[in-house]
């Protein structure tokens, strides 16, 4: 057997020409006889002596008994080879065969994938192409999970069947004018309440009518008096579009806020997301983790604020909190009387102000808001400013510089002396969207103003990501030595006004720049594709920089 | 957890058609197949790891997304029951990365799938989906060259459905 392990050993941590070496006769003892060279060429003149013939006899015993044990083994072997062959070549001749080599458990993959993105169409077709195809896609439940109220009867059958029994339901409620919710459709889904994993409801009012968010839920069996048991909710989401004969709302006027009281258990519900819509908090919402609230600002927002304000004074478990905030040319002109909200099991805050416009009620509502909202443990922040796209052409048009309007907004963003010692990941987000009413002229911006990102206030942020059409800069009050930042790690990303001259300059200036151990710069106008400090150091971005 | 001595260490992988690659452990390592295979033989650095299932031209391809990739974390494990939440949205890199003829794309997928590499795995897949999407069957089989083979009473079946599923 030690032949064997030996052999075993050698396949398997062969060096280089070792076998080419192994080869060679002069290598092996036998073959380095001396006499055998002479007596197998002829050449020797005397005759063999009983010496020689004796030890010539026992190296050709050897060498036969060598030539024996490899044999046998090499018969042995290439047995074993073709076993391998037979068992291998099945599956590899299925390379190179297209999605026919696919196995069925990567093209159920392929059509989750699918599916999840484009909807509950894609399942049908899919399983509309081949035998095979129909087979995967029956097979899959996941596929057939999303109860939507457009769809007809035929197809809420059917999807009821091949999700299984006990996989989660997505139960999709679109409540628009000309597509309203038909009652066989809510007589499915009720059916089939205990098996509900998320439920989406969005509805369009026009002009001042009050949406039938309420009516719904009573058919849905979610109002306040009736005591559902929803045991596998996860995820719920309201959202009331206003909508005029014209479109969206315009600005001035006053959307319908609705507010709910439900009654249900779903002890399981993990994620809440309303959007001009506001609920009065119950147990239901008991084991939240995540909150988003959109809201359309109006003359009455200290009402919605303080609505949140109860929401989230009465949560314990909420750790990621989304607030959007659009519509700032519907603000009213009164005093902002905001009440401070203490979130103290918040980590992950993302603020998202849209439709913002250049002024000084939009900068008093966010200094307001940003002033009365406490995070204290709060690790990742994201503060994103949609720009109304008017304001920017405006703003350009009139020559106006707008740093002096983007002091104040940063300003605004980040109060002073707000206690945020756990936050160490900051990313800003701003932008403009050209409506459609724009998109037409689509006149050119040339915007000129810079944003300053206030060090002293972050001072433990390691990480930084900004996003902007606006020129950036860093600053810091106070002495260097006194608010001592931690920032490593910068990230621009499709900053197409960055002035590198300017923004390391700051940063040399806040004394930071010599501590940036990663920046990237990606989709810059200035520069070409994604730029990592890593690969050009920081000499070679001065260069590039003219510092 | 991989150590500074791993991070220097060579790994030699040997393709079905013999080509041998020595690449960076951590690059290497991406895959969990090999991962394991590597716990398995310990220190040996002169041992190969066979792939019989891999040809040279696609470990090639593959180990180009692995380096790229190389300092990206472990992924997180995701629930299998719930398909909702993907996305389809292929980073700018992976996107020009697996913009490859069809042959070469479900062989990535096919090797990706043999080596345990989920987010390799990820982007062949939704790239896949991507091709299909808003199509209709006859263009499903177009262009994957899919021979229609349902029967009769099968097609029959498929007429009624399409009659509730198209219209709205």
């Amino acid at each position: 057997m030690d032949v064997l392990r030996a052999l075993q050993k050698a396949s398997t941590g062969r060096k280089p020409g070792e076998v080419e070496k192994a080869c060679q006769k002069e290598n092996w003892e036998v073959g380095q006889n001396a006499d055998l060279k002479l007596f197998a060429t002829g050449c020797a003149e005397r005759a063999m002596d009983a010496e020689t013939l004796s030890v010539l006899s026992l190296n050709a015993y050897q060498v036969d008994n060598m030539v024996g044990i490899l044999k046998a083994l090499l018969e042995t072997a290439s047995e074993i080879q073709h076993e391998y062959e037979r068992c291998l070549t099945p599956v590899l001749s299925k390379l190179s065969k297209g999605i026919a080599a696919i196995p069925d458990e990567l093209l159920a993959l392929i059509f989750k994938h699918n599916a999840a993105t484009y909807g509950r169409k894609q399942a049908i077709r899919l399983s509309h192409v081949s035998r095979r195809f129909r087979g995967v896609a029956l097979s899959e439940h996941n596929l057939w999970t999303t109860l939507h109220s457009g769809a007809r009867k035929e197809e809420l059958e059917t999807f009821a069947l091949r999700s299984g029994q006990d996989t989660g339901l997505h139960i999709v409620v679109r409540n628009h004018p000309g597509l309203s919710v038909p009652k066989f459709f809510l007589d499915a889904c009720l059916a089939v309440s205990h098996r509900w994993k998320s439920l989406d409801i969005e509805e369009t009012s026009h002009d001042f009518v009050p949406p039938e968010v309420r009516s719904l839920m009573w058919d849905l069996k979610m109002d306040e008096g009736s005591h559902m048991h929803l045991p596998r909710l996860e995820e719920l989401r309201i959202a009331s579009i206003q909508r005029n004969e014209l479109g969206p709302r315009l600005g001035t006027q006053s959307p319908v806020h609705v507010r709910q009281k439900f009654a249900w258990t779903s002890p399981r519900l993990r994620k809440l997301e309303l959007e001009n819509f506001s609920l009065f908090y119950t147990s239901a919402f008991a084991s939240l983790i995540s909150y988003s609230y959109t809201f359309e600002l109006e003359w009455d927002c200290d009402s919605r604020i303080k609505e949140l304000h109860s929401f989230l004074a009465e949560t314990s478990s909420i750790s990621t909190l989304r607030l959007d905030f659009s519509n700032f040319i519907g603000l009213s002109e009164d005093e902002f009387h905001l009440p401070d909200i203490h979130c103290r099991s918040v980590t992950s805050l993302d603020l998202c102000f849209s439709e913002y416009t250049f002024g000084e009620r939009a900068e008093e509502f966010i200094a307001a808001l940003t002033k009365a909202l406490h995070v204290p443990n709060v690790q990742e922040l994201s503060l994103a400013v949609n720009f109304r796209y008017a304001d920017v052409v405006n703003l350009n048009n009139r020559g106006e510089n707008g740093t002096e309007h983007l002091e104040r907004l940063s300003d605004s963003l980040l109060p002073a002396n707000h206690t945020r010692s756990h936050l160490t990941m900051l990313t800003y987000k701003f932008g403009y969207e050209v409506s459609r009413r724009w998109a037409s002229m689509k006149p050119p911006v040339d915007f000129t103003g810079t944003f300053t990102i206030p060090l002293d206030r972050i001072s433990n942020v390691t990480s930084l990501t900004v996003t902007t059409f606006t020129g950036v800069r860093f600053s810091r009050e106070g002495s260097v030595s006194l608010v001592q930042s931690h920032l490593h790690r910068l990230h621009f990303r499709e900053c197409n006004k960055l002035d590198g001259r300017v923004t390391v300059r700051s940063l040399k200036d806040v004394g930071v720049w010599e501590q940036i151990e990663e920046l990237v710069l990606e989709d810059c106008a200035s520069h070409k594709g994604k730029m990592v400090l890593d690969a050009v150091e920081k000499e070679e971005l001065g260069r590039l920089w003219d510092l | 957890m991989s150590t500074t001595e791993d991070k220097t260490r060579k790994v030699k992988l040997v393709t079905s058609d013999n080509e041998e690659f020595e690449v960076d452990w951590e690059v290497a390592t991406r895959s969990v197949l090999i991962k394991h295979m590597l716990e398995d033989i310990g220190e040996s650095e002169e041992q190969a790891i066979p792939l019989p299932n891999v040809t040279a031209n696609v470990l090639k391809k593959v180990l180009e997304w692995c380096e790229h990739h190389r300092k990206d974390p472990e992924p997180a494990p995701e629930s299998s029951d719930d398909n909702r939440k993907r996305t389809l949205e292929i980073g700018d890199w992976d996107a020009k990365f697996i913009q490859v003829d069809q042959e070469m794309l479900f062989e990535i997928i096919l090797a990706a799938n043999y080596l345990d590499i989920k987010a390799l795995l990820d982007v062949g897949c939704k790239t896949v989906a991507n091709m299909i999407k808003g199509k209709q069957p006859e263009e499903i089989r177009k262009m994957f060259n899919i021979v229609n083979d349902f029967t009769p009473e099968e097609e029959a079946q498929i007429k009624k459905e399409n009659e509730w599923a198209e219209d709205r």
